[in-house]
């Protein structure tokens, strides 16, 4: 393994808060995220560890701009420079997301009706990849993944659990973004699957990719994991948990 | 790794703009940017005055105070940009870098609309001459800008009508043979044909039935993607923003009350409103 603590870091957050005020509930606050600070090395896989539903995925979806940055830094370091992205102005996010930072979420949202392949191969065409070659690296993908070739020219709407999620992770892969955000990408995989999933990890570290992982499984942890970053003490509520707004409302 | 290049530059510059039909009707005190590139979506419940807002950003109707400033991009070549044929801009001077919308004449803003933005209503019947054929629909924006080669307005008719999932088979059709969904691809094809730079969209899926919306809003889609268009769209229904807009600005009572990235707005609402409209979908 190579010296991660000489290497500049990738990623660091520092101090990092996050609270929902519920203003429908009587103005209830939910604090979600108390004082959390890490570091992320290119080529490396951390691994959020803790109880589960105590919100590990608050953490991604403020790295991804899904949850806004009340308090806190979170910071990307380049060759050239950083960028502080708690600052970022909202029309740069989606030239962050095509560029730099890619998200395997557990669950696929896509338009009706575009199929498999076409969900797959749409972060290259983002970047004005040509079709046909973006075309044949989804295929080659889907491929890798099992999912049966006479469903690439469907819709996902309608597969399984375990086939939407190949279709995500391939997605996700895809783009090969520098920073990758994992939520639970191997959740509901069989075993061979899972096994293609990991492969994929370690191709990505290879490359220098920094990820940042939540994995329910204890064997892929272990198969994957540089690092764990324990997260007990800084996430979670006595009040409630908040996976996403809208459940938090329930 | 090289730091990405995130800044873009502005396009419409829309400064403090009210226009007020009575109290609370209409909008007040709007301002914001739009970036090339990107897709603006403005959400709100009726009478939120979101078309208000985009009547008088199309440069359809005048505010009672505040300014729309066009930036024109300036280093891209012009003929390269509209494909064939020579822009015949006549009324608009090729350098000018920014327009103001309300401060220029009738005229120029007219040939403004024509050359280089585009808006798609929500009914097509708004946006197409009915009485002439589905050609001669993709075909009038092409002329308006000096196009005159009958074989060649006609080729470039067939090609964006199979750009939108039309049968090229019926370009001598008129739109009013056509069903709903199909009368707005001609609508679309008909706004785009030109290249505009901004495109205003009014609930552009809004009267069509669910299972054509799909298909409508992947064209629009892809459209933006290989086109490269800004959009302002305005949409009461949140899915379409999620799908189609990279950002949001959430309105009511003619009043801007939140701004952001379209899946913060979604998933981490800041305001009492914003939340209540966000919990009050209906997700099946």
């Amino acid at each position: 393994m190579h010296s991660m603590t000489n290497a500049r870091p990738r990623l660091t957050v520092s101090g990092l808060h996050k609270q929902f005020l519920l203003h429908g509930q009587g103005g209830l606050e939910i604090d979600v995220m108390r004082d959390l600070s890490l570091t992320l090395h290119a080529g490396e896989c951390l691994v959020l560890a803790g109880r589960s539903g105590i919100g590990k995925s608050t953490l991604l979806k403020m790295l991804y701009g899904d949850y806004r940055i009340d308090q806190g830094r979170i910071r990307l370091h380049f060759d050239d420079g950083e960028l502080d992205l708690e600052t970022l102005p909202a029309y740069a996010w989606h030239g962050l997301r095509r560029d730099v930072i890619g998200y395997v979420s557990q669950f696929l949202r896509v338009v009706p009706r575009v199929a498999a392949v076409d969900v797959v191969m749409e972060p290259l065409l983002a970047r004005g990849a040509d079709e046909a070659e973006s075309r044949q690296r989804a295929e080659t993908l889907l491929a890798r993944l099992n999912l049966p070739e006479r469903l690439w020219q469907l819709p996902p709407g309608t597969f399984s659990g375990g086939e939407q999620q190949r279709v995500n992770i391939a997605r996700g892969f895809i783009g090969e973004h520098p920073l990758l955000l994992l939520d639970e990408p191997t959740a509901s995989l069989d075993a061979a699957n899972r096994d293609v999933v990991i492969a994929l990890i370690h191709e990505a570290k290879a490359r220098g990719t920094a990820m940042l992982g939540i994995f329910h499984d204890e064997d892929v942890r272990e198969r994957v994991a540089d690092r764990l970053m324990p997260l007990d003490g800084s996430l979670g509520s006595p009040a409630a948990t908040s996976q996403s707004f809208r459940e938090s409302l329930s | 790794m090289k730091k990405p290049r995130l800044t873009r530059p502005v396009l419409l510059d829309v400064q403090d703009i009210t226009r007020l039909y009575g109290p609370a009707k209409g909008c007040e005190a709007i301002d914001f940017r739009l970036h090339a590139g990107e897709v603006l979506g403005i959400v709100g419940e009726s009478g939120s005055g979101k078309s208000t807002l985009l009547r008088v950003l199309a440069g359809l109707e005048a505010p009672d105070a505040g300014r729309v400033v066009y930036r024109r991009p300036s280093n891209e070549p012009e003929a390269a940009r509209a494909g064939e044929g020579v822009l015949d801009k006549g009324e608009l001077e090729r350098d000018e870098a920014e327009i103001d919308l309300y401060a220029i004449g009738e005229a120029r803003r007219r040939a403004l609309l024509r050359l280089e933005w585009g808006l798609v209503h929500q009914n097509p019947r708004d946006g197409l001459r009915m009485g002439v054929s589905a050609g001669a629909n993709i075909g009038e924006r092409l002329m308006a800008q000096g196009q005159r080669h009958y074989g060649q307005l006609r080729a470039t008719g067939q090609e964006w009508m199979r750009q939108v999932e039309l049968d090229p088979g019926r370009i001598d059709d008129a739109p009013r043979t056509f069903s709903g969904g199909m009368q707005q691809r001609l609508q679309i094809a008909r706004t785009l044909v030109t290249r505009p730079r901004l495109v205003f969209m009014d609930e552009p899926t809004g009267g069509l039935d669910v299972s054509v919306q799909a298909r409508l809003l992947d064209m629009l889609r892809t459209l933006v993607r290989s086109l490269g268009l800004s959009v302002v769209l305005v949409t009461h229904d949140l899915a379409v923003a999620r799908l189609l807009a990279h950002r949001l600005m959430v309105m009511r009572r003619g009043q801007v009350v939140e701004t952001g990235l379209t899946d913060q707005i979604l998933d981490d609402p800041q305001h009492e409103y914003t939340q209540l409209l966000v919990s009050s979908v209906l997700t099946p």
